[in-house]
């Protein structure tokens, strides 16, 4: 649905983007996710041909991303927390004025979207609160139903319930859309992502299923006999380890449940206990947002 | 074509008011025109000549940022639009905002004039093309690679002010040898007008924004080449090849102590160089000298478009007479002792003065045959065949003396037109051109919106008989019952470019 192959953006000495390489599946819901300033706004960007990437390709739709047309346009949805929308128009007309691009608009749909979300019909867009104009910028969005929909940071700042709303009605009504998500904040994302993508500083980290994610990532925490200085080499997949007395605790990127705890008896002369907690999606990605942090010396 | 219309129909909701303003603007020139009895406008007309295009160019902006074309955050991006429905629905907008409402005001103002809207069609059709070229494929061009609206009124201000300065918009007199330009204004616009057409398609195509006003950008440089760069002549070069022989230029036999040098105060000098022109059968006029004063050591001064903005300094001014507003000579008139006058700064003349100099140039002719005369009546208009529709009143001039006037209008340019009023008893005669007189005006004085052009002279009246007979100014109240007016055009016969190289003159006395 979406491919990407060594995308570099530059902006004067600037590097969004560093060969971003992704492949999207179709149906999935696909979370970009990663600190503010890692160049996910941009990737969306050059996905629609808003902005042109300096080197690499993007495809969508089997279409590269720089021919994007009115015909595949029909069928993409975009909404971003920084888009700017035509104030002028009631929320009414905004709807009919939008209806007319698409072929495939379903007016049922639309007016129950409204409805849903509470809109008022008759105030203009620019009289409207941050999220009553997301609402209606996805209502407009979704009424299509497209094929893709890519949203960047859609909820930022919006409250919890209004979140769970506007998510709930985007599943509901692109059941079988692919979703392309980009996101600082991982709470929205959780619930509902099938796959995840971590960018930092323009570059891919980690591309995975979230199970598969979920699965690998564990904060393991050893507890000692007594103190002993920490084993060297240490292992390049246990994280921000932090040490207190005769605990140990590390996060485990490639946890597997006997291979990980015979490694961990293996490094350590005397381990009283090891325990290993799942983790949520927003402490896996702190944990490599930590990892990656340098430290003062 | 129905996303066309439906964006046209979106436009029209979200600018109607702005589009509504325009229109008032346009009733306002269209009313003062209409009620115009003067080749000079009111400074109200004036100022509207001058607004009411920006104005437009503010609705044609603001209709294309309903849809900007630069940035990445608007809306209308992401939506399936078609970019050949998108910018037709801005030029459809364009013509029901703008050209179909001039194009309704010049025909309410040619009907109330006399003259017949539908035997001027083409005329108005060339207004509506050259209102396009002028204002709307430029605004349409600017806007594509502007960021908002702002942006747009400094740089449209900024255009607006040098073409107002270049053309002399703020003049409070008219410049009776402004040299032609039509060669030098189509090769600008043709230079313009493919810049905005490349520029109008990269933005709505592909939105290249960088690269659209890299084109914008060299397409200005282009036409302020041209504008500079383009010698005078070659505006006569064209219409004067092959069809005329061309008059031949030589010095003067006379000597050149017996021509007057003139102090223009104390920055500069008129030295005078005395010509005989030759071979030419018709009568003509002279609209353009070009000349060169070169120095024994090489050193060269050239003459430039005479305009407010060019230093004395560093250039020479060269017209037919020491006063450029009588520089336009007729054959019958012209001979010993014919001379090229020479307007040169103190420093130039200081340099030139006292040696030997070659002095090399060109000049064009438009020649000219008088046409039928025809008689007007005092009491109301008639038409003048090759001329327009003219009229004669009496009016006050700003001193409270009485004048006749004698006003000429046309959907067509007017030419050159010789008024003539005869007394029989005693038989005295007075002449004068279409617009050799200029009224003061305060503002703005050009009237390119006007589906009229207008032309008139001005004779003064007098309540004394003695006048000398045939004087030019004065004209005896008494006569004015008798007095035939007739107007006859100076037909143009043709025109031709010559040029003159005369070596070892010193302009000293």
């Amino acid at each position: 649905m979406i491919r990407t192959e060594a995308l570099v953006k530059r902006y004067r000495r600037c590097e969004a983007l560093s060969g971003v390489t992704l492949e999207v599946p179709p149906s999935s819901v696909f979370a970009l996710v990663g600190p503010n300033g890692a160049g996910k706004s941009t990737l969306i960007k050059i996905l629609l041909n808003l902005v042109r990437p300096t080197s690499g390709r993007a495809e969508l739709l089997d279409t590269d991303s720089t021919r994007l047309g009115a015909s595949q346009l029909a069928h993409i949805g975009y909404v971003s927390e920084e888009q700017k929308l035509p104030g002028w128009m009631r929320v009414d007309y905004f709807l009919s004025y939008v209806r007319a691009f698409y072929p495939t608009w379903d007016e049922t749909l639309a007016g129950e979207l409204v409805r849903q979300y509470g809109l008022p019909a008759r105030r203009r867009l620019r009289e409207l609160s941050r999220g009553a104009r997301v609402k209606a910028a996805l209502a407009v969005s979704l009424a299509y139903r497209p094929k893709l929909l890519l949203l960047d940071e859609p909820f930022g700042g919006l409250d919890v319930l209004v979140r769970e709303q506007l998510i709930e009605s985007i599943v509901d009504c692109t059941p079988e859309a692919t979703i392309f998500l980009a996101s600082h904040d991982l709470a929205e994302i959780e619930s509902f992502a099938t796959h995840i993508a971590y960018l930092s500083d323009g570059r891919i980290e980690f591309v995975e299923e979230m199970p598969d994610l979920a699965a690998r990532f564990r904060e393991v925490e050893v507890t000692l006999d007594s103190p002993e200085p920490l084993p060297q080499p240490w292992p390049a997949g246990w994280l921000n380890t932090e040490q207190a007395g005769a605990v140990v605790r590390f996060t485990d990127n490639h946890y597997d449940e006997s291979r990980s705890r015979e490694e961990v008896r293996r490094r350590f002369r005397a381990v009283r206990n090891i325990s290993a907690r799942e983790m949520s999606l927003r402490s896996i990605v702190l944990a490599l947002a930590k990892s990656r942090r340098t430290t003062c010396a | 074509m129905r996303l066309m219309l439906h964006t046209l129909r979106k436009d029209a909701r979200r600018l109607w008011p702005a589009a509504g303003v325009t229109w008032l603007m346009l009733a306002v020139l269209a009313h003062a025109d209409r009620w115009r009895a003067d080749w000079i406008p009111s400074p109200l007309e004036g100022w509207m000549n001058l607004l009411l295009p920006l104005a437009w160019a503010c609705l044609v902006c603001l209709a294309v940022l309903e849809e900007p074309l630069i940035g990445d955050r608007d809306f209308w991006m992401t939506r399936p639009h078609r970019w050949p429905e998108l910018l037709a629905a801005k030029l459809l907008f364009s013509t029901l905002a703008v050209q179909l409402p001039l194009l309704l005001a010049e025909i309410y103002i040619l009907a109330a004039r006399g003259f017949s809207p539908a035997a001027y069609f083409p005329q108005l059709l060339w207004k509506q093309a050259l209102v396009f070229g002028a204002v709307i494929l430029p605004s349409l061009a600017i806007a594509s690679v502007l960021r908002n609206f702002t942006q747009f009124v400094v740089a449209v201000l900024l255009i607006a002010a040098a073409l107002a300065i270049l053309n002399g918009g703020f003049e409070t007199f008219p410049v009776f040898t402004r040299q032609s330009a039509a060669l030098r204004h189509t090769l600008e616009w043709l230079v313009l007008a493919a810049g905005a057409l490349a520029v109008i398609w990269m933005q709505y195509a592909s939105r290249r924004g960088l690269p659209a006003r890299l084109v914008a950008a060299v397409a200005a440089i282009a036409a302020i080449c041209v504008s500079t760069l383009l010698p005078v002549r070659a505006e006569y070069a064209v219409p004067g090849k092959g069809l005329r022989p061309a008059p031949r230029i030589s010095l003067g036999t006379w000597q050149i102590a017996d021509i007057p040098q003139h102090p223009m105060g104390s920055s500069s000098v008129v030295a005078s160089v005395p010509i005989t022109i030759s071979g030419a059968a018709d009568g003509y006029t002279i609209p353009m000298v070009e000349a060169e004063v070169i120095l024994p050591d090489g050193t060269t001064f050239r003459s430039t478009t005479p305009n407010g903005t060019v230093s004395a300094d560093t250039v020479l001014v060269v017209s037919m007479d020491p006063w450029p507003m009588f520089a336009t000579v007729r054959g019958a008139t012209f001979g010993p002792p014919g001379r090229l006058a020479l307007r040169l700064s103190a420093n130039a003349w200081e340099r030139v003065k006292n040696v030997p100099v070659r002095i090399r140039g060109s000049m064009a002719f438009e020649f000219h045959r008088t046409g039928a005369a025809t008689a007007i009546p005092s009491d109301k208009g008639v038409f003048v065949a090759g001329v327009g529709r003219c009229t004669s009143s009496v009016v006050q001039s700003l001193l409270s003396n009485d004048m006749l006037k004698v006003l000429c209008e046309s959907p067509d340019p007017l030419p050159e037109t010789l008024v003539t009023l005869r007394q029989t008893i005693p038989e005295w005669t007075w002449e004068r051109r279409l617009n050799s007189a200029y009224t003061l005006s305060r503002g703005p004085r050009q009237t390119w919106l006007s589906p009229l052009y207008r032309g008139q002279s001005f004779f003064h009246l007098t309540n004394r008989v003695d006048t000398v007979p045939g004087g030019r100014w004065l004209v005896p109240e008494t006569y004015l019952a008798t007095l035939r007016i007739e107007v006859a055009p100076q037909l143009n016969t043709g025109h031709a470019l010559s040029h003159f190289d005369f070596a070892n003159v010193r302009l000293a006395r």
